[in-house]
């Protein structure tokens, strides 16, 4: 390797003290994931296949397969985010265990939707390709 | 009485020196703002959209604003902020943004995915107890590399000017975004074709040339 | 929207993929050297962007600016755009779907 390799982890400087606009990062993530999971729990009600229709061609599995999907990309962003901020210590122990919690949550409801809508993980992964297959 | 300061701006990258103090893109009128000897790229007056395609859109311009430029450090989608604020953070970072701008100047980024299942099985993991917990073991994870990673380096590190590497999930085992010289794209994307035999049964992908998003220093 | 896509799937399956150990090209050719005073302008081929190339790139990585509302919810705008989209969508398809 020619020039520096790093892993993203970053070595903690001293430690910042978690500042005001911090913590309402911290508030607004939280309130943002459990207002995600709700959603998806409601489209989950809405459009779950019945349990007997094995059909992989139903067209609400694709839609539930595009939703968990979407919020699974949703989820690791949030969750990278929250690591960065206890590398660089930002977040307060409170905040660590709220988002923590909050994320925690988010990661089973998409679990046990994605068992719903007869998904394995590896369903949810995002390689839609081009755009303009998205719809 | 408010300041035009104090109004928010869009921006859209932060780059060295040269480029002209107003510039249109794609259409779009852009200002550069010269803080401390770094070119903050920003357009006014808009609030930004937060669909797909001002993702796709801001990718785009981007990709433009690097011809323009032979280092610049893409922002963050939705990285709206008062002038005054931009002003403060640039300034204050300014050591690690110089390093950046040097570290990234003529360079691309190439993403190097490997996908497959996930080495551990979480499931098996009994529920932790708190979030707590559950973020550590989750940054536990995020720190770990695969074997690939070691493959992927031996192949390619010659070409590689700088590395970042995560582990994925969900099917992906591997990212690594590779800092490389504009000159050495071609070679590196011939050399990088071999890798696919040798991390056989997983599937390897290799896109770019991208802007050096992954390059870009963490600041918070 | 019920098929899915006939492109090279990147998820192995059962068995290892057979396809030519080839990566995509480049995306864009290498600019030659500018002429003096001009700078080449770089064409990007939409429909070869990648989306999770686009997504990771700009709302994963890149320079964080801000530290407000604005960062946090820009992220998840895109769900409940998309959401709300597909939820008109399913309301089309899925006449017979129970309402809550």
């Amino acid at each position: 390797m020619v020039g520096k390799t790093r892993s993203t982890r970053r070595k903690p400087q001293s430690r910042r003290k978690a500042n005001p606009a911090a913590r309402s990062i911290a508030r607004v993530e939280v309130q943002e994931i459990e207002s995600i999971r709700a959603e998806v729990e409601r489209l989950a009600r809405r459009t779950a296949p019945p349990r007997w229709n094995a059909d992989p061609e139903d067209v609400r599995r694709s839609v539930g397969k595009l939703v968990l999907t979407l919020v699974e990309f949703i989820r690791q962003l949030l969750e990278r985010q929250a690591i960065r901020r206890m590398d660089a210590g930002t977040l307060t122990p409170g905040e660590t265990e709220a988002v923590g919690l909050a994320l925690m949550q988010l990661e089973a409801t998409v679990r046990d939707l994605g068992q719903q809508f007869g998904l394995s993980p590896e369903d949810l992964n995002l390689d839609l390709g081009p755009v303009g297959r998205l719809m | 009485m408010r300041r035009e300061t104090d109004r928010a701006v869009c921006v859209y990258g932060l780059s060295s020196p040269g480029l002209p103090r107003r510039l249109s893109v794609l259409g779009r009128r852009l200002q550069c703002l010269d803080i401390g000897g770094i070119d903050a790229i920003i357009e006014r007056s808009r609030t930004p959209g937060r669909s797909l395609e001002d993702v796709q859109f801001q990718h785009r311009l981007v990709s433009r604003l690097t011809a323009r430029t032979p280092s610049l450090l893409p922002a963050r989608f939705g990285s709206v902020v008062s002038e005054d604020a931009l002003r403060s953070l640039v300034s204050e970072r300014h050591v690690e943004i110089e390093e950046a701008l040097r570290l990234v100047r003529n360079c691309e980024q190439m993403t190097v995915r490997v996908f497959g299942p996930a080495a551990e099985e979480r499931a098996i993991d009994p529920q932790p107890a708190s979030g707590t917990a559950y973020l550590a073991r989750r940054r536990e994870r995020a720190h770990q590399r695969p074997p690939e990673a070691e493959i992927i380096r031996r192949e390619l590190g010659s070409l590689v000017r700088a590395e970042r590497a995560e582990a994925g999930e969900r099917g992906l085992r591997l990212v690594a975004y590779h800092l490389v010289a504009r000159r050495q794209v071609s070679r590196y994307s011939r050399r990088a074709s071999v890798l696919q035999t040798l991390l056989t049964p997983y599937a390897v992908t290799v896109t770019g040339p991208w802007p050096v998003f992954a390059f870009a220093p963490e600041l918070f | 929207m019920s098929r899915k896509p006939a492109r090279r799937s990147t998820i192995p399956r059962e068995h290892p993929p057979r396809r030519a150990a080839v990566p995509p090209p480049p995306r864009r050719p290498s600019p030659p050297s500018p002429p003096a005073g001009r700078q080449v302008a770089r064409i990007i081929d939409q429909s070869e962007s990648s989306l999770l190339d686009v997504l990771d790139n700009l709302l994963n990585r890149g320079v964080v600016l801000n530290a407000d509302l604005t960062l946090a919810l820009a992220n998840v705008d895109l769900v409940y755009v998309r959401l709300s989209a597909l939820l008109c969508a399913a309301d089309r398809v899925l006449p017979d779907a129970p309402r809550d």
